[in-house]
């Protein structure tokens, strides 16, 4: 099940927000939330939904052995345990076909290559039950004994597929003790309707755009033609990914979570360090406070963190060298900014800044693009013109004059313009009216203009569902 | 004191005022965030409601398919997830008033841009290097011979073998070339366009098979073969011409394989009556006129009477949105409806038709009732359904017996040859279940035509061809 389908709008969400508004007692409500997130869970995955609950009961088990040996041996190894079960599950599930191919192409071997199905969210709760799991220890937050309580954090649906990553430690709390607001419900709604516009509206159309570039052999694609593509793709990513995290977040609030924000306007960076403190938040988070920690190298952990951060975060977003290319892509230039530190960055004029890193960012979305080396390396060539491809042809000029208005409102949300009309509207008692109006305006229509495109899209999964 | 008393209440009576003004303001805002709660929550659940209770299609005349039927349970399906998934599908797949929305579609995505140089395509660009390889070189005597009697021309080819074709079939994900239709579609002067793939390898592999049909049926049979072209190769500005094959080409490669087998040539019938109404701008097909001129091509190959279009019945319906609107979802083409034109045969024939394994049969028309099909399905005016083999007795006298083996294109030609051939049988090379050379040999024909469009020649339905041969 997907967030951007009838189903789970118009069928699967409904329900539950009825069961859960109707019930008063929070354990009453976490039950329905652990039902139907596990019943939303097995729609997609009805075997590795046990994987879900046994991992969990897994973490739940060492947790408790880490509070009973606390500052002994045994909370250590428990930990320890726990770390390297999770890495090796999603080990298993995600990356044995890939870790096999390539001991067969270095060493020669003709081992079978297993072809394991990945299950949706793996890349995701693994994570989650990492930080729960190592919180615990580093005594950031209390050891969960209700097994119930740990499962709904796990497996608590809104955040479950595509993220973001939840640290448990942020919502704590609220597992024992929660309302929705009126405010709650607002936001919540309003958040989910955003994300739902941004994916069916902006993403999925930005997505035919580049289909209709990239679909097919790309070495006749005109120089002029391959930079359109993939700066529509990088838009297409971040409307998709972003669009799905705020149904996410608003989701959550309607049941009276609040997540922590994943994306803040990343392509607002002056530089690429900046992009990525705005991009998918809630893993590079995650690997700066769990990774970096990991006392590998020592004094030399400050650049060698930094390429195995890189490394790891190129390699979580897929099981193919392209990711791995594309992480460690970043983590050269993140280098080089740390090298050049801040002082001699800021004084570097802030248009050129820009330019760099939009340059930087975009040709890393070709490499995220592009899995077949090959067509990866006609990417390359098409962008400079060296495939024999022509500088420019007519095919961009259509393209982008039957787009010119989807592609501007798609520049526009870019920018942070919902703050910007806050901020403005605060200050005058009337525009404060008008905008309060509008946005139910805004919410009805996005709602129904979502709901009609996606009449047209029957088949309609998100981008990130290979994690 | 007093007057220090009194500014201290009047301070406090403003302080309470505005106490009070924000208070208003803060409930008004709080009421329209209630209204916006309420108001999309109501959202949700009217449209909840009535996508679970109110009936669903079962068919989509826009996109000529059935659609997504609820699942059949299998612990199997279940386990893998595709029980799941089907039952979501068919939740999204059938929702009520589907049609509707689908036009809502199109007039939001016609929003979401202005047009450009009067194109838009849809699907993706795929430019071809349109290099053409050898064909297979022909000695001076042409394979197109006058002379057709009982006994046809010998075999004097002498088989030379030819070169590989330069161009490498690019296989990568190129809808152009699969079946019939395609999704690779531009929209030019509201007319839409399918943009064409082709494959030289593919024209070969259909050439075979025609082969092999005249080397089963023997001498006593006259075999063609026509490839008829489709809009592209008559429609398509020249600017946008690296987009599709050249289906004039790719057919002549075709012909040049051809052993024993009659090319007929549809494209120069057609080009030069370019500027009619030929080909529908809405739909993937050709119209009956320019079925007809392609059929009297073939009457000329074949050498046998043909009856003018002046002593035909015509009749026209307006408002006519085919099958491409439905495919490339363009408003363009939804806005910019056509005439619907067909001719009916005033000559006496009786048409009976036959399950596609032959064990049913029953009476029927040649020719459907316009007045009872939906307008976005008037082709299916002639002779209605595909899945059925077709044979029509007519009152010509002239020995003659016609099979043709054809896809949707076929259709719109057999009218146009009642006058032509004693008997004709239609069989659909996509849906036909018993073996086609048994058949025709029960059935005594004299004359095979093979009458399909580029892209079934050169897509994947030629495979058909072989299946119904050796099934």
């Amino acid at each position: 099940m997907v967030f951007s389908s009838l189903f789970f709008l118009y069928f699967f969400l409904p329900v539950c927000v009825i069961f859960y508004a109707a019930s008063k007692k929070i354990q009453t409500r976490n039950f329905i939330l652990i039902a139907f997130s596990l019943f939303f869970y097995a729609w997609g995955e009805p075997l590795c939904v046990y994987m879900l609950i046994i991992s969990t009961a897994v973490n739940y088990l060492l947790g408790l052995i880490i509070e009973v040996n606390r500052g002994r041996f045994g909370a250590k190894a428990a930990v320890f345990s726990a770390v390297a079960f999770n890495i090796a599950v999603l080990g298993i599930f995600k990356y044995s076909g890939f870790i096999v191919e390539n001991v067969n192409s270095i060493f020669g071997l003709h081992l079978d290559v297993p072809d394991i199905k990945l299950p949706i969210g793996i890349s995701f709760y693994t994570f989650q039950i990492i930080s729960y799991i190592v919180d615990c220890y580093w005594e950031k937050v209390e050891v969960q004994k209700s097994f119930s309580k740990l499962l709904m954090y796990v497996s608590l649906f809104p955040q479950l597929v595509a993220g973001p990553i939840v640290r448990y430690s942020s919502i704590e709390s609220e597992i024992n003790s929660r309302r929705t607001t009126l405010d709650d419900l607002y936001a919540g709604i309003s958040r989910m309707i955003i994300g739902l516009a941004k994916k069916v509206i902006i993403s999925n159309n930005l997505s035919m755009i580049v289909d209709s570039f990239f679909g097919s052999d790309i070495k006749g694609i005109s120089v002029v033609g391959t930079w359109y593509a993939v700066i529509i793709y990088a838009m297409q990513i971040y409307f998709d990914f972003s669009g799905y995290s705020d149904m996410a977040i608003g989701l959550g609030r309607i049941f009276g979570f609040h997540f922590d924000e994943n994306f803040n306007y990343p392509f607002i960076c002056k530089d690429v360090s900046e992009f990525w403190q705005r991009w998918h938040i809630s893993l590079s988070t995650f690997f700066r406070d769990y990774l970096l920690y990991i006392p590998i190298f020592g004094k030399r952990r400050k650049y060698g963190g930094l390429f195995l951060v890189w490394f790891c975060t190129g390699l979580w977003h897929g099981a193919s060298w392209n990711y791995v290319i594309w992480g460690l892509y970043f983590g050269v230039f993140i280098f080089l900014e740390q090298l050049m530190g801040k002082k001699r960055m800021r004084k570097i004029p802030v248009a050129v800044r820009h330019i760099y890193n939009k340059i930087v960012i975009i040709i890393g979305f070709g490499i995220f693009y592009f899995e077949d080396m090959g067509r990866l390396g006609d990417f390359f060539k098409n962008l400079i013109g060296l495939n024999g491809n022509s500088f420019a042809d007519a095919y961009v000029s259509i393209s982008f004059s039957n787009n010119i208005f989807l592609i501007s409102a798609a520049v526009l949300f870019c920018f942070p313009v919902a703050k910007l009309i806050n901020t403005l509207s605060a200050k005058h008692p009337a525009a404060a009216y008008i905008t309060s109006v509008s946005k139910i305006a805004v919410n009805i229509s996005l709602l129904l203009v979502s709901s009609i495109l996606l009449v047209d899209a029957t088949n309609n999964p998100f981008l990130y569902f290979r994690f | 004191m007093e007057q220090q008393n009194d500014n201290f209440n009047i301070d406090i009576e403003i302080k309470r005022k505005k106490i009070r003004k924000r208070k208003k303001r803060w409930l008004r805002l709080r009421l329209f965030k209630i209204i916006n709660v309420v108001s999309c929550a109501m959202v949700f659940l009217v449209i909840a409601v009535c996508m679970i209770f109110m009936k669903r299609p079962e068919i989509s005349e826009i996109e000529n398919r059935t659609l997504a039927k609820w699942p059949e349970f299998s612990f199997e399906d279940y386990f893998s997830g595709k029980y799941t998934a089907g039952i979501e599908n068919h939740y999204n797949d059938t929702v009520p008033g589907r049609e509707n929305f689908k036009d809502m579609v199109a007039s939001i995505r016609g929003c979401f841009g202005v047009k450009s140089d009067e194109a838009k395509i849809h699907g993706t660009i795929i430019k071809k290097d349109n290099k053409k390889p050898e064909n297979k070189v022909i000695p001076t005597e042409t394979d197109e011979s006058t002379d057709i009697t009982q006994n046809t021309q010998e075999s004097t080819y002498k088989p030379v073998t030819t070169e590989q074709p330069t161009e490498k079939k690019d296989n990568w994900d190129d809808p152009a070339v699969e079946g019939e239709i395609s999704n690779n579609i531009l929209v030019y002067k509201n007319r839409g366009i399918m943009l064409y793939g082709g494959s030289y390898e593919n024209g070969e592999t259909y050439a075979d098979s025609v082969n092999a049909f005249k080397s089963d049926l023997g001498d006593d049979v006259n075999v063609y073969s026509m490839v008829c072209p489709t809009p592209v190769s008559y429609y398509l500005p020249k600017k946008y011409s690296d987009l599709s094959g050249s289906e004039k080409d790719n057919i002549e490669h075709i012909n040049s394989f051809l052993n024993g087998v009659i090319p007929v040539d549809a494209y120069s019938a057609l080009m030069n009556h370019k500027n009619e109404d030929i080909f529908t701008r809405t739909d993937h097909h050709w119209s009956q006129l320019g079925a007809y001129y392609a059929a009297e091509e073939f009457a000329k190959a074949a050498d046998v009477p043909f009856t003018e279009l002046s002593s035909y019945e015509k009749e026209k319906r307006s408002g006519y949105v085919g099958t491409l609107y439905g495919y490339s979802g363009d408003a363009d083409l939804k806005n910019n409806p056509e005439d619907f034109v067909c001719y009916r045969p005033k000559n006496k024939y009786e048409t009976e038709y036959f399950s596609t394994d032959l064990s049913e049969q029953w009476e029927g028309s040649l020719m459907m009732d316009l007045d009872r099909l939906d307008p976005v399905s008037w082709y299916l005016v002639f002779m209605g359904s595909d899945t059925q083999v077709a044979h029509i007795k007519t009152d010509v006298n002239n020995g003659r017996k016609l099979a043709v083996i054809k896809d949707s294109y076929g259709n719109a030609l057999i009218p146009c040859l009642t006058g032509s051939f004693e008997e004709i049988y239609v069989i659909d090379m996509r849906y036909f279940e018993a073996n086609a050379v048994s058949y025709l040999q029960e059935c005594g024909i004299t004359d095979l035509l093979f009458a399909m469009n580029t892209f079934s020649a050169t897509g994947s339905n030629f495979e058909c061809l072989e299946t119904i041969r050796t099934q």
